[in-house]
């Protein structure tokens, strides 16, 4: 008798088996883009990331294969008209260059800039005006766990109160020096360091607008992006960033949740600033730094 | 002011043709053996070459000009149709009795010229299903299916294998109405779809209508499929059952009082999980799945004017499954219903139903892919209280007309995030799930009118009310289709019909599973409205063994539900603040041809179809296809019977490939780590890419016998069947997988039923 029931149990394990295989999907046709990333800031040189992105399966995976090298990028801040360079800094964290269109003079305070791309023949142009206010962070803290969208993880609380008058959005920055012990949340460890310590900035995947919130004083919780451990440095600053960085970043922040979560609406980057390319021209304030050291 | 016009031509039509004396022939049509009320059986006047058919109950009146001798042709597909001749001179009831035809192959084929429904009466986008036709057709594991057969009908798509439900016309799931003896079955499924939740063995007649409503239906847009159970055997205690290797059922039906009333109980349930707790450790046993239902009904013949009817339906879904896929879920749904009904019958010309119904619906899913888990409650409880009338004035006119009640509670809640480190999702408190109430009260009239002998009509208007405690609809839905004879075996016929519904599923377009929250109307998600417009042309062949018709249609759909983009729930919030809304159209021709009677008997049929959608938030604004616009859809389905012992039969399904999202465009997100992962995506339109086609060969062989136990013969049915023969990896949906390092993607593609043999027993007695 026993062996009927594991005969039948094997049948219909048989039958609700699923298979599963890798399969090649046509790819469609795809024009490509610009892919126009520019934040700039006061007292800071300007870095212009212009790539051309790529159809969706193509083994086109790395930097230098993406990066728009031979576009011609300037930037007028209303009485001077600078050309920007071809330029790139070496990422030691995903060993690897990263490359942008810079020049030497630092971003200024409240003006309006205008970006201008011209590439095979087409321009692309937008402006930004580095108005924003700098607004100080107030306090930070740690939790061990919270919870968000993102799911439950660790936090480094920052608390600010919200500029009265303004329309505002604020993400943070930190800033570290970490070495090739340390891994992002998407698992990496630098492999080309051994040992050596290199400095890292990442910024907040979530933007914060001060709508129904003006003039409080208000906290965020962030999940840092690089692993530590107890009494590591590091130095956190709020930005202030305008309404076009914050439409394009909440977009891909959308979307990024989108991608990993099976069970939500993929999203659409719609154009924006850019007739022809996708992209972001815009102006953000930093606040002065606060150092932060790791409690655990 | 439209209104006011068809609702006066409505009450001055039947006085058109009141001159002549005329007397009424009324009564039921049953079945010999069990006494059980035939649907839908042709009643036909040989003297005036027209006819009628019988009520969901089984009754029927007809007028017609008094003479010596009234000619009466009585048929019903599966049955031996009967002639008769009665007196002509005053009002007759008769009850008819028809038997069913034995599985004979010496079998005389009475002519059912007579029988031609089809193309003479003004319904269009009708198809009553063969219910012997169900108990032969292959089956996944011999388990016999109305949905399975719903889903080889013209105009009708299934979803992709394993998932729920049926798409009419265009139509989501959710705007197919699904009624069990009037009752709403919320989830008609079993096994995410593999089997539905209705028992054959406890099912009388089953019709689908997907276009040219008749004013008593409404509350949906697409389709409804209208289930009736049977009422049980007022002869004699009998019993059937089956054991097949998913599940077993019996059903046990007899007379309470001889020839008067009758009950009958159906059960199912599958077995799999009790043999696998036998053998498998319990600790390893991390994959459980049971199902079943029960049907059960009596009728009460309270006099000769007074019948009442009692029906209740349970069916339960319990699953946990994890392994392959990347994919966890637990589930737990289950639809229970009864209904209370009192037939009356005023006189041979005003037939009345009253019916109390009550309704209950839930579903529970947790379910984890790659990280991130969904979980969701849907709750719905129905009360409904009805009373239809059919009056036959005149030989002209068959007028229906109703009123409807119906108040529904929903409490649906939606959590998607990812799964916390402990790995504990918490279930959700259904007792803290806020409660909608929503009320609706319809009205109806409808008339079936022949106006000359080529020209018949069948013209009504429905008056849905809507009411919440802030807000308040009131629709108007006119139908109207009209038939034009143009020989005997020839009509062409148009359809006009508005249909609008309250209740809306949400679908998601990225899950694989059926994610299914039900909501009602509210003052952001107003009625989803359809506007639909056909036109056929039906032709019988070869004395009405062959039917065939095409039709063409065109729908649009107001209001269409779906989720905004990137929108999530964390905990239960307000569903109506995830939502946005737009319209949909969907366009088509659909070729049916079926053999009726002989040693083959089956169907082809062929859907050409295209269903857009609109959203101005979604697709950069522009139109899109629908996650099930599938091109072409392609049935063929034969039964032969090749001897007294056995009867082989074959279905091949052939579908063009749904629609899905992928992005066109990938580049790289710069400055400062490994922010949103390092790529970002350019998605240049939604359901931009199409699964491969579906399509598989199911066969299956009965043998039929008579053998004896303890010196008694009973009916024995041995059915042997293969699924998917060829074994056909059919797409059940595809992932996606990305090299964190080097970004590269890659896209894997899931199957879920490959070749599948059964073997099932079935008996009679």
């Amino acid at each position: 008798m026993k062996n009927i029931s594991i005969l039948i149990v094997a049948v219909c394990l048989v039958v609700f088996i699923s298979c599963e295989k890798t399969i090649t999907i046509k790819q469609q046709p795809y024009q490509s883009k610009l892919s126009i990333q520019g934040l700039i800031t006061p007292n800071q040189i300007p870095k212009i990331y212009i790539n051309r992105t790529v159809p969706y399966f193509d083994p086109k995976v790395n930097t230098r294969e993406l990066t728009v090298d031979n576009a011609t990028v300037t930037l007028n801040d209303g009485a001077t008209n600078y050309t920007l360079r071809f330029d790139s800094l070496y990422n030691y964290h995903y060993c690897r260059y990263d490359y942008f269109y810079s020049n030497p003079q630092n971003i200024q305070a409240n003006k309006t800039y205008t970006l201008n791309i011209v590439f095979n023949g087409t321009t692309y142009s937008a402006q930004a005006t580095t108005n924003q206010s700098k607004v100080p962070i107030t306090s930070t803290n740690y939790v061990q766990i919270f919870k968000d969208l993102y799911g439950e993880h660790e936090g480094v609380i920052v608390g600010y109160t919200d500029k009265p008058g303004e329309e505002n959005y604020y993400r943070y920055e930190m800033g570290r020096m970490i070495d090739s012990s340390v891994k992002s949340v998407d698992a990496v460890k630098s492999s080309c360091t051994f040992g050596q310590k290199y400095y890292v900035k990442e910024v907040g995947r979530t933007i914060y607008p001060d709508k129904n919130v003006e003039g409080l004083a208000l906290t965020f919780t962030f999940e840092p992006n690089f692993s530590h451990k107890l009494n590591d440095t590091a130095y956190i600053r709020l930005e202030t960033v305008d309404k076009n960085i914050y439409n394009f970043y909440d977009n891909l922040d959308r979307q990024k949740l989108a991608q990993y979560n099976p069970f939500v609406e993929p999203v659409f980057i719609p154009p924006g600033q850019f007739k022809d390319a996708i992209g972001v021209f815009g102006a953000y304030a930093v606040s002065d730094s606060v150092r932060f050291i790791y409690p655990e | 002011m439209k209104y006011k016009i068809t609702l006066f031509i409505i009450t001055l039509l039947p006085l058109l043709s009141m001159a002549q004396k005329r007397i009424t022939i009324s009564g039921y049509v049953k079945d010999t053996k069990t006494g059980e009320a035939l649907i839908s059986a042709s009643v036909y006047v040989t003297n005036e070459k027209r006819g009628t058919t019988t009520n969901a109950y089984g009754f029927y009146s007809i007028s017609v000009k008094q003479a010596d001798s009234v000619g009466m042709v009585i048929s019903y597909q599966g049955y031996q149709p009967q002639l008769f001749t009665i007196s002509g001179k005053t009002d007759q009831v008769f009850d008819y009795n028809l038997q069913e035809k034995t599985n004979s192959l010496s079998e005389v084929v009475v002519s059912s010229s007579k029988n031609n429904n089809n193309v003479t009466k003004a319904r269009m986008s009708v198809i009553n299903i063969p219910m012997k036709q169900i108990k032969t057709l292959p089956a996944i594991a011999g388990e016999r299916d109305i949905l399975k057969i719903v889903q080889l009908l013209p105009g009708v798509q299934s979803g992709q294998e394993g998932t729920t439900g049926f798409y009419v016309r265009g139509g989501n799931t959710d705007q197919n109405l699904v009624q069990l003896d009037e009752a709403t079955v919320y989830n008609p499924n079993h096994l995410f779809g593999l089997f539905s939740t209705f028992n054959t063995n406890a099912i009388n007649s089953v019709t689908l209508i997907k276009g040219g409503y008749p004013a008593q239906y409404g509350g949906r847009l697409s389709s409804i499929l209208d289930i009736t159970m049977k009422e049980g055997n007022k002869k004699k205690f009998s019993g059937e059952g089956g054991i097949g290797l998913v599940s077993s059922n019996l059903t046990l039906q007899g007379p309470i009082t001889k020839n008067k009333s009758s009950f009958i109980i159906s059960a199912r349930r599958t077995f799999l999980d009790l043999i696998a707790k036998a053998v498998i450790p319990k600790n390893k046993n991390n994959t459980n799945y049971y199902f079943y239902d029960v049907n059960a009904k009596a009728n009460f013949e309270l006099g000769k004017k007074d019948k009442l009817y009692l029906s209740f339906f349970k069916g339960l879904d319990n699953a946990k499954y994890a392994g392959a896929s990347s994919l966890n879920y637990g589930i737990n749904f289950g639809n229970t219903t009864g209904t209370v009904r009192w037939n009356h019958l005023f006189n041979k010309k005003l037939f009345s139903n009253t019916s109390f119904i009550y309704n209950d619906y839930h579903l529970s899913l947790t379910t984890t892919q790659d990280q991130y888990y969904a979980q969701l409650y849907t709750g719905i409880k129905d009360v409904n209280l009805k009373t239809d009338f059919s009056y036959f004035p005149s030989a002209n006119h068959s007028i229906k007309a109703g009123v409807n009640y119906a108040y529904s509670t929903l409490f649906p809640s939606t959590t998607s995030a990812k799964v916390p480190r402990s790995g504990n999702i918490n279930k959700p408190n259904i007792d803290s799930i806020q409660r909608k109430y929503s009320s609706l009260v319809s009205f109806y009239v409808n008339d079936d009118i022949t106006i000359s002998e080529k020209l018949s009509a069948s013209v009504g208007l429905r008056v849905p009310v809507f009411i919440k405690s802030d807000v308040q609809y009131l629709r108007y839905e006119p139908r109207a289709t009209v038939k034009y004879q143009l020989d005997d075996a020839t009509s062409i016929k148009a359809a006009y019909t508005i249909m609008n519904q309250f209740q809306h599923l949400v679908p998601s377009s990225t899950a694989s599973l059926p994610t299914d929250i039900w909501i009602s109307s509210s003052k952001i998600v107003k009625p989803q409205t359809s506007q639909q417009i056909a036109l056929g042309l039906f032709k019988n062949f070869k004395d009405n063994n062959f039917e065939a018709s095409i039709e063409g249609y065109y729908k649009t759909m107001n209001n269409q539900v779906l989720f905004k983009e990137g929108a999530q729930s964390l905990q239960s919030a307000d569903i109506d603040t995830k939502l946005t809304f737009g319209k949909g159209n969907s366009y088509g021709a659909e070729l049916f041809v079926k053999k009726n009677a002989g040693r083959f008997t089956g169907w082809l049929s062929y859907t050409l179809s295209w269903t857009n959608q609109k959203f101005d938030s979604l697709n950069f604004g522009k139109q899109f296809p629908f996650t099930y616009d599938k091109r072409h859809n392609l049935s063929i389905v034969g039964t032969y019977d090749l001897s007294k012992r056995w009867t082989l039969s074959a279905a091949f399904v052939f579908t063009s490939g749904g629609a899905f999202t992928l992005p066109t465009g990938r580049t790289g997100v710069y400055g400062d780590g490994s922010l949103y992962d390092g790529t970002y995506y350019d998605y240049t339109g939604r359901n931009n890419y199409r699964y491969r086609s579906y399509h598989r060969l199911d066969l299956s062989a009965i043998r039929h016998g008579n053998p004896k136990i303890f010196g008694k013969k009973y009916e024995s049915e041995l059915v042997i069947s293969v699924y998917n023969v060829y074994n056909r990896h059919n797409p059940y949906f595809i992932y996606l997988t990305k090299d964190p390092l080097t970004k590269a993607i890659s896209a894997k593609e899931v199957s879920l039923l490959p070749v599948i043999p059964s073997i099932s027993y079935n008996f009679k007695f």
